[in-house]
């Protein structure tokens, strides 16, 4: 505590600080959560690995033998398998984090009421944890695509400019959803709902093409549906992304973000008498 | 922030819980930035004003509900005040509950690492500090295993070590001093001497007011989220146990006389509350009689009468004046009337003295068994007095009273009185006898000596 003001070296220096102060408390949050999940169990943290992985085997089975789908440019069963897989991994970094969320806050009381806490990173832990497993899922998507095809597209480096933006919609949804928890607790019940809604409303388990073309603007509204899209089109096919989509979707996502921020920072101060 | 060196600042604070907390009108609130106020909710702490500065202890008293818990988590910020602000500078580690945030599966190292960082432990230091941590804790080869698997004295000695091993500006104690061993309580008590040598404010609240004594610059008295008393530790905690002890029926208005109190620095006695209540006139020394007419046992219980009754009881100084405050190493006298409403034969006159818990310290009959006073007819009284040197140390004390009667071979109570009678032995500065009693010789000054050996 000083007398004078601070000197404007000073503030930055401070907010410098306390900027890594978060972002080193946001990565051992994250930590945290991600060994808190399967500590004490056998597996361990294999089974961040073994679950998508067998996730994928089911989606192919059931899209290939019991509904056969069809897809422009899969020819056999493992193509059409890495297609549906790369579209899932979108999805579950983005369903993982908002079932999450409207517990995030009132899951942990302790750290509303008994102590000083910066509540805002919980979310932000949150889809650091979706990230985790996400980047375990690409790393097991390109072991199988070098098995199969003996090399990975080098559009692969463009994957974080698709990522990217998606975290930051899932984290702006995120912040939403941890702070109108507090206050309805049927938000849970809703997410699981929405979270099969955007499953089957985004092209994951089929092509973009497939949908009627005065239908395929409105797949648009699903926040996965670009993700998907161009992750698919980078890790997979190879090709360059829609740059003017991507473009667009990082600044939809960037208010999204702010917007659940503001939000989140608003309603706050009720936490403590909530919980 | 009044003056630069001025840790916590609270303004006029209070705060209200809503009657039922409706969370879409909380909701509203929240949007409409308006504070979530009614008109009939609960205030648990009303327009307190007060400042803690740097290197500064304060002690909270209170009964329980009378909003110390509140408080401390307005000035933690862990919770927002309805009215008023709280400006606060500095790091503050707050104990609100020990070892929250701990997470079961993982071990105490685990958990004592983020705890730290959490409490504002920049991550350099932290792996140093953990170490120290670890040592201070005394938990040993247990600090790698789960926290699930810890007692719960473990678990509380590892999230106070983290507390106090944080170096805070400001810590904030709720009731957490009760924890662990004798020995670790000594260890965390000579940590928090060095804290305070490092001129780290400490907030505390505490049942104990022997800590508060001990350890505080300041107190303050808190009764249905006002504060009523702000002053000398000594002081306040006189008033405490005052308040505590009255009977509700006399709390508002012993209430009112305190506020009406004026600190007047190292006072100990409750003069001037007193002067309002009984309208006596102040005692100008410490050695007059004191009787604190709040001071009334809750506890007592009556057994059935057998035939007698006990009245009239009290204690006197030598010169016969009924007191209930009293000074170690004088003489008094405990006194009572039997009076037997049948005949009554072999009696045994007794009494005994207990502390809070319950422990009974020294009782006294006045026949051994076998023994005992012949006769008594119907209508006949005996004064029955208990002479005594006071050898008690500070705090409050219960008394009974007790006749034991012989009938057809058959030997049972008369009356007898459980926590007849309270008083208090009021503190002395310079105390250097620990435990009960005072064990020195009668007279002596010390007692204690020492050389050093060749």
């Amino acid at each position: 505590m000083t007398q004078a003001t601070p000197s404007r070296p000073d503030a930055r220096r401070r907010r410098w600080r306390d900027l890594r102060r978060a972002l080193t408390l946001t990565w051992e949050l994250t930590k945290r959560d991600v060994l808190a999940r399967y500590r004490g169990s056998f597996g361990g943290t294999s089974w961040s690995l073994i679950q998508p992985l067998l996730m994928l085997a089911i989606y192919t089975i059931v899209f290939t033998q019991i509904i056969p789908a069809r897809w422009p440019g899969a020819s056999t069963t493992i193509d059409f398998a890495m297609l549906l897989f790369s579209g899932l991994l979108m999805h579950s970094v983005m369903v993982e984090t908002i079932v999450r969320a409207p517990t995030l806050i009132t899951s942990t009381p302790n750290f509303v009421k008994r102590i000083v806490f910066p509540l805002d990173l919980l979310p932000v832990a949150a889809v650091g944890t979706s990230l985790f497993h996400y980047l375990l899922g690409v790393i097991a998507l390109c072991l199988v695509l070098y098995l199969v095809k003996g090399s990975v597209p080098g559009t692969v480096v463009l994957l974080p400019l698709v990522v990217g933006p998606m975290l930051l919609m899932a984290l702006g949804f995120a912040w939403f959803l941890a702070g109108i928890g507090v206050f309805v607790r049927d938000v849970v019940h809703v997410v699981g709902l929405a979270g099969t809604v955007l499953l089957f409303l985004a092209p994951i388990v089929y092509p973009l093409q497939a949908v009627p073309e005065s239908w395929r603007a409105w797949l648009y509204l699903n926040p996965l549906t670009v993700p998907v899209e161009e992750g698919r089109a980078v890790t997979i096919l190879g090709v360059a992304p829609d740059w003017r989509a991507l473009a667009l979707y990082t600044v939809v996502a960037a208010v999204v973000a702010l917007a659940g921020y503001l939000w989140f920072r608003r309603v706050r101060p009720q936490f403590a008498d909530l919980v | 922030m009044t003056s630069a060196t001025t840790v916590v600042d609270a303004k006029g604070v209070g705060k209200q819980y809503p009657p039922s907390v409706s969370s879409a009108s909380r909701l509203r609130a929240a949007l409409r930035f308006r504070p979530a106020h009614s008109s009939d909710g609960f205030w648990a702490v009303r327009n307190v004003s007060f400042q803690v500065a740097a290197g500064e202890t304060v002690g909270i008293l209170g009964q329980n509900g009378s909003g110390k818990s509140t408080l401390l988590q307005l000035v933690a910020g862990t919770m927002r005040p309805t009215t008023g602000a709280i400006r606060t500078a500095g790091r503050i580690a707050a104990l609100l509950e020990l070892g929250a945030g701990f997470h079961p599966e993982f071990t105490g190292r685990e958990n004592a690492r983020l705890n730290a960082f959490i409490l504002g432990l920049e991550s350099e230091a932290i792996d140093d500090r953990l170490e120290r941590i670890v040592e201070f804790s005394g938990i040993g080869e247990q600090i790698d295993r789960p926290v699930r698997t810890y007692s719960s004295g473990m678990f509380t000695r590892l999230a106070f070590s983290v507390a106090i091993n944080v170096d805070p500006d400001l810590l904030i104690i709720d009731e957490a001093l009760s924890v662990g061993d004798e020995a670790f309580q000594r260890k965390c008590m000579s940590r928090l001497r060095q804290l305070q040598e490092r001129g780290t404010s400490i907030l505390f609240v505490s049942h104990a007011s022997s800590m508060v004594i001990e350890l505080c610059d300041r107190a303050m008295l808190m009764d249905h989220g006002e504060v009523l008393l702000e002053g000398a530790p000594k002081s306040v905690v006189a008033q405490y146990h005052r308040l505590s002890f009255a009977p509700a029926a006399t709390q508002p208005e012993l209430r009112r006389s305190i506020l009406a109190h004026v600190p007047d620095g190292d006072d100990d006695s409750p003069r001037a509350g007193m002067q309002q209540v009984v309208g006596i006139r102040a005692p100008t020394d410490e050695d007059i009689a004191e009787f604190d007419p709040a001071l009334v046992p809750q506890s007592t219980v009556e057994y059935p009468k057998r035939g007698a009754s006990i009245t009239d009881i009290r204690l006197e100084d030598t010169l016969g004046r009924k007191v209930n405050v009293l000074l170690r190493g004088r003489t008094y006298r405990y006194c009572y009337r039997f009076t037997a409403a049948t005949e009554l034969e072999m009696l045994r006159f007794g009494m005994m003295i207990k502390n809070l818990t319950g422990i009974e310290i020294a009782g006294r009959v006045s026949h051994a068994e076998g023994g005992g006073l012949d006769r008594l007819r119907a209508g006949e009284s005996v004064d029955v007095r208990f002479d005594f040197e006071n050898r008690l140390l500070p705090g409050a004390y219960f008394m009974n009273a007790g006749v034991l009667a012989r009938k057809d071979d058959e030997i049972f109570y008369a009356d007898r009185i459980i926590d007849a009678f309270a008083f208090r032995v009021k503190y002395a500065p310079g105390e250097t006898a620990t435990g009960m009693v005072d064990m020195r010789t009668p007279g002596t000054d010390s007692g204690t000596s020492w050389q050093r050996a060749t």
